[in-house]
């Protein structure tokens, strides 16, 4: 199929509105931050101009590294486990059980409820004094492994990261969507060869849908490295630092009112986040066509 | 599907095994989830002081009254009608946009397409936190300050990245061939994009348009920033309406939240029950 | 591919020249003079309202003011109820054009921050007219100044006293309430020993309550001019090695704790002592459990080594803030509004339905809440006042305190290395 003249008018006019909004709302903003990465600025009066002054401050960091650090455990807990969890589900939800769209509601509640009400109720959970995890654990025995979950700087981490990556609902969405537009075809002649349903599975439906679960994990990639808001309101970083993630780093810089070392993060940010894109759809490309 | 499954549960043992797992696997994750949902509820309706004597304490008295403090004093009823037209207008104009675009990227191959793509995509790392004043300095220049309009616009734009990857995940996967005949037949650009790709895309921009009204109807801190009067806030300052600065008026809040999620989970089992009409009217994925 | 690249270029130029870069200056609302007999309004983005305590007398004051200067002046208030977010936009607001007509501000430094954007209004004429000038507590609008300049009205004060349950300190066969640290670590042991939470402390958000705590110690161990003397004053450390004690001293969930935490032992009786601001009196009242508001007995601060004992600690925490004005008119407005709101009657009766306290002077006897009125006598009588720690070092240190706090008690950190950072982390912002 050779490209007409009419698609190259075409291609211009379907890709201008979105190049619109795109250079408006995310390009120039960018390069205002990449600018003023350079600039001691308070926010207010005006910037002075200081070198590579920020980025070597964020550098030599210890909490930008430790940051920097939990969002890659963050970013790999995410991809081989949260992905493949939401593909577990999305793969028993599509075989349609009694009640299916119900259950498939209910598995996307959490990504519709306040964050603030989450952060609340897990922050309870996990309390020391009157904490379900405690309680439950006393109740089956296990009364010498209570502790102050989130205060406790050998489980802070951890039980965050529990609490953020067992919310699959967004990535279910994606998956049972592209399992939804399989051809049925493919598993009756399956069942005929007397494939099991694991085979067909693992042969059938994961090829198939390759493309949304490459979406999945570049969203989840992501969305890992943009971690900020639960985080912020469950343990705001604590204890000292332990859970803190590049974006709430950025954020205490603004509050600080340091805005070029914001910024360089921000900067620094992007460009991780816009190489992990690269890597996955990498990793993705040779199954591709 | 179902046939199968129900077959082979009942021929063998594994069929069983496997049935008894699918329920189990089922259920833990509808406790897990279910969870918050229900803890919330409860909470809605206990007093501050029970609130604090003990988080997961059921209340002496359900106090119904939360809820009508919450819908009097913050004036939910007109801001979840605000968040409904906006987020309404931003998640059908994001999806268009984002479907067009995403047709010229993955249904032509043209010199810098995964430039194109990369420029798209790369705003989904953007911290939108850190862009407080190029956003307020762009709305205030265009003298939409204080109007729904700006978070229609603002809504739109930001949701182009992500809008952009899945869309463009379910387009690569149609194949090539179903667009030749209609090439052939003399189909030409703007054809092909409406009467082919867009129907066949249809269970990708509906997951692309939940992603997208779930971010439109959670955001905050530009609704805050972009809106001043009370005709023109949105239901996430409503929910906020009970957090002072020195104290929160918790329960209250947590009744704000369930009524607001309400319209949320109505938009989402909309927008799903869309695709199940779309799996049943033919599959063409191969 | 050069369409592509002629065409890209020209949008962004297109976009470029469209936006341009931030910080044009300009007036938020409404510029141009107004002619004179014609109304003006003047907007007042707003956190007392909405289920705040001040909200609803201070909406009705607002009202007041609009009736009384009918056809003249007008206040429109906008409700931000959010404080994190109502800092930000304010933020925003200077940082890309004007500062709205009136505002509040929690923080001095903050405050000098926005003064050096050259935008407020100077207030140093209006606080020194005579009737003005006497109606705040002694020295609080010199200490307000910047520069030799007013550039905010002090307004809201947070009195903060140590707040003992005079009952739970009986169970545990505690007599008299102690005034110094070492009576007070004997009262915490007898306390525990009783299984009660002998303090209520906390590291989330700003760490408040333990935060006041620490500027107790600060107060107790470095005296009245602890501040001034800088992180090289010994206060400083020793202050830290009595927050290492009272993080013994306190529940097992105080790492990490937020204020619902903290509240909720105090409120229902699992812990003794606490430390707040005035406003909280009203809410242990009504999510207390039943008799603890009687139950409470007032101090001030402890005694270190015999030295510094009686302090009560007190620092403005809402300064009512003007935007420059091109339009005398407008400044009129707004130094009118600012005369009507400090007027005593009316923050008495502010005070009185809020529990807050105020820089105005009051006369403990016109305080309702016993309670309340204490708090007011007890800081007349007080040996010295000193601000809290939050309110008087750098934003940057105060934000930095939760982390360091949380390091320090954990054991990351000793009392030496927790001073030192917080220097450090001083020194590099400023």
């Amino acid at each position: 199929m050779k490209i007409t003249k009419q698609d190259r008018i075409g291609i211009v006019l379907f890709l201008a509105p979105a190049l619109l909004l795109i250079l408006v709302f995310f390009i120039v903003p960018i390069l205002s931050v990449g600018v003023t990465s350079f600039f001691k600025w308070n926010g207010i009066t005006a910037p002075e101009f200081s070198g590579w002054q920020n980025y070597a401050k964020i550098f030599s960091d210890k909490v930008f590294w430790r940051s920097a650090r939990n969002n890659l455990i963050w970013v790999a807990g995410a991809c081989l486990v949260q992905v493949p969890l939401a593909l577990i589900m999305a793969m028993v939800l599509s075989t349609k059980p009694r009640g299916w769209k119900i259950f498939r509601t209910v598995y996307f509640l959490p990504q519709v409820i306040s964050g603030i009400a989450i952060a609340m109720l897990w922050s309870a959970v996990y309390n020391s004094e009157f904490g379900l995890l405690n309680g439950l654990l006393k109740l089956v025995g296990l009364g010498d492994s209570t502790r102050n979950w989130l205060g406790d700087p050998k489980t802070a981490f951890p039980c965050v990261l529990v609490y953020g990556l067992f919310y699959i609902g967004y990535f279910m969405v994606i998956l049972m969507a592209g399992i939804s537009d399989i051809d049925e075809s493919y598993y009756e002649a399956a069942t005929i060869d007397g494939a099991s349903r694991l085979q067909m599975e693992w042969h059938i439906t994961i090829p198939l849908i390759r493309y949304s679960i490459m979406t999945c994990v570049t969203l989840a990639a992501v969305y890992a490295l943009r971690t900020f808001e639960q985080l912020y309101l469950l343990t705001n970083g604590g204890p000292a630092n332990r859970t803190s993630v590049l974006v709430l780093y950025l954020y205490n810089q603004m509050r600080n009112n340091n805005y070029g070392g914001a910024n360089a993060s921000s900067m620094m940010l992007i460009l991780t986040g816009t190489l992990v894109i690269i890597v996955v759809r990498r990793l993705f490309a040779e199954k591709r066509r | 599907m179902e046939g199968i499954v129900k077959g082979k549960a009942g021929n063998s043992a594994s069929g069983v095994l496997c049935l008894i797992l699918k329920w189990v696997i089922i259920l833990l994750f509808a406790v897990y989830t279910l969870f918050p949902l229900l803890w919330l509820l409860i909470t809605s309706l206990k007093t501050n002081a029970e609130y604090f004597n003990n988080p997961f304490s059921f209340p002496a008295v359900p106090q119904f009254q939360n809820y009508i403090n919450a819908f009097s004093q913050a004036n939910l009823g007109q801001m979840i009608w605000n968040s409904v037209t906006v987020a309404v207008i931003a998640t059908a104009a994001n999806v268009f946009v984002a479907a067009m675009a995403s047709y010229a990227i993955s249904r032509f191959d043209f010199k810098g397409k995964e430039i194109f793509f990369a420029i798209f995509s790369a705003g989904v790392m953007v911290p939108l936190n850190a862009l407080m004043v190029p956003y307020f300095t762009i709305f205030s220049r265009i003298g939409l300050l204080d109007s729904m309009n700006a978070l229609r616009i603002l809504y739109t734009a930001i949701g182009l990245p992500i809008a952009v990857i899945i869309i463009r995940g379910f387009m690569d996967s149609l194949p090539r061939e179903i667009e030749e005949a209609a090439y052939i037949d003399g189909c030409g650009f703007f054809g092909r994009f409406f009467q082919i790709i867009l129907p066949l895309s249809k269970t990708g921009l509906i997951t692309a348009a939940t992603f997208q009204f779930i971010t439109c109807w959670n955001e905050f801190v530009y609704a805050n920033l972009l809106t001043s009067s009370p005709q023109n806030k949105t239901i996430q300052i409503g929910i906020r309406y009970f957090t002072n600065q020195f104290t929160t008026d918790y329960v209250s809040m947590y009744a704000a939240i369930i009524i607001a999620i309400v319209p949320s989970v109505l938009g989402y089992a909309f927008f799903q029950k869309q695709i199940i009409s779309g799996m049943t009217s033919g599959a063409v994925k191969g | 591919m050069k369409k592509w690249i002629a065409f890209s270029l020209a949008a962004a130029i297109g976009v470029l020249s469209f936006t341009g870069c931030s910080g044009q200056t300009g007036t938020a609302s409404g510029a141009g003079s107004s002619q004179a007999g014609q109304e003006v309004t003047l907007t007042f983005p707003c956190i007392w309202v909405g289920s705040d305590s001040k909200a609803k007398v201070f909406g009705e004051m607002v009202a007041g003011f609009n009736t009384e200067y009918a056809g003249k002046y007008q206040i429109k208030l906008e409700e931000q109820t959010d404080y994190d977010a109502y800092r930000d936009k304010i933020r925003t607001l200077i940082s890309t054009g004007a500062a709205p007509d009136l505002f509040t501000v929690q923080d001095f430094p903050d405050l000098e921050l926005y003064a050096s954007s050259g935008k407020l209004m100077n207030l140093t004429d209006l606080l020194a007219e005579s009737d003005m000038a006497s109606r705040f507590e002694d020295g609080i609008v010199e200490r307000a100044q910047i520069d030799g300049a007013n550039y905010a009205m002090p307004y809201e004060s947070a009195v903060v006293p140590i707040m003992y349950n005079q009952k739970l300190l009986e169970e545990a066969g505690v007599t008299s309430i102690p005034t110094t640290y070492d009576e007070f670590w004997d009262a915490c042991a007898k306390l525990k020993a009783k299984n009660i939470f002998p303090t209520t402390q906390m590291t989330s958000a700003n760490a408040w309550t333990s935060m006041l705590w620490y500027s107790y110690a600060l107060a107790a161990c470095g005296g009245a001019d602890v501040y001034k003397n800088g992180f090289d004053d010994p206060a400083f450390e020793k202050a830290a090695e009595i927050m290492v004690k009272l993080f013994q001293n306190t529940s097992s969930d105080a790492v990490g704790a937020d204020a619902t935490v903290v509240n909720g032992h105090f409120f229902n009786e699992r812990a003794a002592i606490y430390t707040n601001g005035s406003w909280i009196l009203g809410r242990i009242k009504k999510e207390g459990v039943q008799g603890l508001y009687d139950n409470l007995v007032l101090a001030p601060g402890l005694s270190y080594g015999g030295k510094n004992g009686g302090a009560y600690i007190s620092t403005i925490q809402a300064y009512l803030v003007a935007g420059k004005q091109d339009d005398p008119q407008k400044a009129e407005a707004a130094k009118a509004f600012l005369r009507y709101v400090s007027d005593p009657e009316r923050v008495v009766e502010l005070a009185n339905s809020s529990g807050a306290l105020f820089a105005i002077k009051m006369d403990a006897s016109k305080i309702a809440d016993p309670l309340q009125a204490e708090i007011v006598k007890q800081s007349a009588a007080a040996s010295f006042m000193i601000g809290h720690f939050q309110g008087s070092v750098p934003t940057a240190v105060a934000n930095e305190f939760p982390a360091a706090l949380e390091s320090l008690v954990i054991g990351d950190i000793t009392p030496a290395e927790f001073v030192q950072h917080l220097k450090e982390v001083k020194d590099s912002n400023s």
